[in-house]
């Protein structure tokens, strides 16, 4: 059972005035994956930094299994990390690469050898232990540094970008077989990412940070149907929402640019509660929530817009329909089968009741 | 078909290579290989040359010997004491080139990591490479009475000496190496739980590898050759190296000029030796960490 604490944490840099982490709050559940997401720069490395011990805390405290650990070191917290560029020794082969850790511990040479090779047949690496890194492909060094982790039976994994050097095939497989690992495991990791699809398919909990403050915190799904604010909502999905500056009059959204569509009742009476009616705010739309089929026309009447298409994109299964409607550009992802071509004007509807609405001011979700 | 003939028309008739070439003056640059030959190798065979003449031979020092004076070696070799002066030289430079590459490594590590967090380590970079613009003639003299008053003239202290004065040197030469070595695999062997010492010896050590050919090779070839250092530093005769037991040959009013190159060759034969194996490693060492 490890619970880890990490209460009001600061991060700041000497000649830095402004804290590179801040007031960062989370508690993580035993046997949790959890997931840092944000753009470059945004403190997420910083952090899981600070919970290896590789950076201090310059406020706040770490705490893991009701110990404040903050001024413990490294080697003795109990973590095991994989690092972005792999981090291997290059003057090692793989098997000496996944056991030094254990052999600095003084480890017998037998219970060594039994814990490489368990890991190497979990990872199969079974065949290229006495291989050197720099004999191994991208996806074999991954493997490796995985391995060098899962020896050490740690409480706690770290992982920082680590599919970020592979290829978009190869860190799809690595994708499956980290979440794999980790049912296996059944150890506490926490994964750090730009990539949103990796951190809405890995985790049981994303936390989503900028600017060195967390966003939000909650499932995939509730980060993804439910954002607090507008940068979690346009961070989130792939392509991001659309967002739109527009005023709430008579029932409807409008920025005098092209978009003018009503609001369902619902909605509409959360806005109007709030204070909303005749004021501005920002519209966001997700390009699924945008819709060509007929049947969609027919039901949402009052939300239709005429737009050019200027660019589409066919990948398969969907189209991107890179639209305008007046002078706003909005994009649409809609089936493949209503694929159009740049030039037609097409119908779209915008499904009003699964739009979000956000404060101009704070960027808040208003709910 | 109809796909196939519009890929062939629309395939790029194959374009003329537009590699320009380099005109080289041939015959500039063999007349600069011919003149550097000269210079390397012509006062190599004279030295060869005078070694295997007697003294009546001496008039024309270009002339190949009439008749092969191998004696001149056994001389030589009597005369300079070789066996005890040889192992003098050998203890200084083999000690010097051990101690070197341990000690200097690991304060070129340590700077390099810590000069741009630290001020400190930082003052220490440049203090140690302002040192290389010191010449040794200028801080001789002290040297010298510094020494005695440490009573430090002997192999032992002239072996410490060449290990501090390596220092900016190899500092240099270390820290463009250091550089290229990602903090990430310290980071890595720190999540293993390895202690700084651990770090340094089982994973940054090895990876000097290159690094320490060149700093082994370079510290060897000056101790070996060096004259100024134990001719001012070494009183004893029984410590002395070979380069001052070359003096055996100059008299007051003649010197030996056969023996003394005869000496000079077996002087010469274990850098020679060395350089020729192990050029490239110098080569690689010197460039290596100035361009990525």
């Amino acid at each position: 059972m490890v619970e880890i604490n990490l209460k009001h944490i600061y991060k700041e840099y000497d000649g830095n005035d402004n804290y590179s982490v801040s007031d960062f709050n989370l508690d993580i559940k035993d046997k949790e994956f959890i997931v840092f997401v944000g753009p470059s720069g945004c403190g997420k490395s910083t952090t899981l930094r600070m919970i290896a011990g590789l950076e201090d805390i310059s406020k706040g405290d770490l705490v893991m299994d009701g110990k404040v650990i903050n001024d413990l070191a490294p080697k003795d917290r109990d973590i095991a990390m994989v690092f972005q560029n792999y981090a291997l020794y290059p003057n090692m082969t793989v098997f000496d690469n996944m056991g030094f850790g254990l052999s600095i511990k003084k480890m017998p040479k037998d219970e060594i050898k039994k814990r490489v090779d368990n890991a190497a047949e979990i990872l199969g690496l079974t065949d290229f232990l006495q291989r050197k890194p720099a004999a191994l492909s991208g996806g074999q060094r991954q493997r490796v540094a995985l391995g060098r982790a899962i020896v050490r039976d740690a409480k706690l994994f770290l992982l920082d970008e680590p599919l970020s050097n592979l290829d978009a095939k190869l860190r799809v497989d690595m994708r499956t077989q980290i979440a794999q690992l980790h049912q296996r495991l059944q150890t506490n990791m926490i994964y750090v990412t730009h990539d949103q699809v990796e951190a809405m398919t890995m985790a049981d909990r994303i936390v989503i940070m900028n600017d060195g403050k967390i966003q939000q915190v909650g499932t995939p799904d509730e980060l993804y149907n439910k954002p607090t604010n507008k940068f979690v909502a346009g961070f989130m999905g792939s392509p991001s929402m659309n967002f739109f500056d527009a005023e709430l009059k008579n029932g409807r959204v409008s920025n005098g640019r092209g978009l003018d569509v009503a609001v369902p009742e619902g909605r509409l009476k959360v806005l109007r509660e709030k204070g909303y009616d005749g004021k501005k705010l920002t519209v966001g739309i997700r390009p699924e929530d945008i819709h060509t089929e007929q049947v969609a026309l027919e039901a949402m009447p009052d939300a239709v817009v005429s737009a050019k298409v200027e660019v589409s994109e066919f990948l398969g299964t969907d189209s991107m329909l890179y639209s305008r409607t007046g002078e706003t550009e909005f994009v649409a992802q809609v089936n493949a089968r209503d694929y159009h071509k740049p030039g037609e004007e097409v119908e779209m509807a915008f499904e009003m009741s699964k739009a979000h609405f956000f404060d101009d001011d704070t960027e808040l979700t208003i709910e | 078909m109809q796909a196939n003939a519009d890929l062939n028309n629309n395939t790029p008739a194959p374009r003329k290579s537009k590699k320009r070439k380099k005109k080289v003056n041939w015959t500039l640059t063999s007349v600069m290989m011919v003149l550097a030959i000269f210079a390397i190798l012509g006062p190599l065979y004279i030295t060869v040359v005078i070694a295997l003449k007697d003294p009546s031979q001496m008039t024309n020092v270009l002339s190949l010997p009439k008749q092969i004076h191998w004696e001149n070696f056994k001389n030589a070799w009597q005369m300079t004491n070789f066996p005890k002066m040889f192992l003098n030289t050998l203890f200084i430079t083999v000690v010097n080139v051990i101690f070197t590459i341990f000690t200097n490594s690991m304060a070129a590590y340590v700077i390099t990591r810590y000069r741009l967090k630290n001020k400190f380590f930082n003052m220490m970079y440049y203090y140690f490479i302002s040192a290389m613009f010191i010449p040794f003639n200028v801080i001789m003299l002290p040297l010298v009475k510094e020494v005695s008053a440490f009573h430090m003239d002997n192999i032992i202290g002239i072996t410490f000496l060449y290990i501090v004065f390596g220092l900016p040197q190899n500092i240099f030469l270390y820290s463009g190496f250091v550089k290229e070595i990602p903090t990430a695999l310290e980071e890595a062997a720190e999540m293993d739980g390895a202690k700084p010492m651990q770090i340094f010896f089982k994973v940054i050590f090895p990876l000097m590898k290159p690094m320490h050919a060149t700093v082994a090779i370079l510290s060897f070839m000056w101790t070996w050759n060096d004259f100024l250092m134990p001719l001012v530093l070494l009183s004893n005769p029984d410590q002395q190296t070979l380069q001052l037991a070359q003096y055996v040959f100059q008299g007051q009013f003649s010197t030996q000029y056969n023996l003394a190159f005869a000496s000079y060759v077996l002087v010469l034969l274990p850098v020679l030796i060395m350089y020729v194996f192990f050029q490239k490693y110098i080569i690689a060492g010197v460039t290596s960490g100035s361009v990525k």
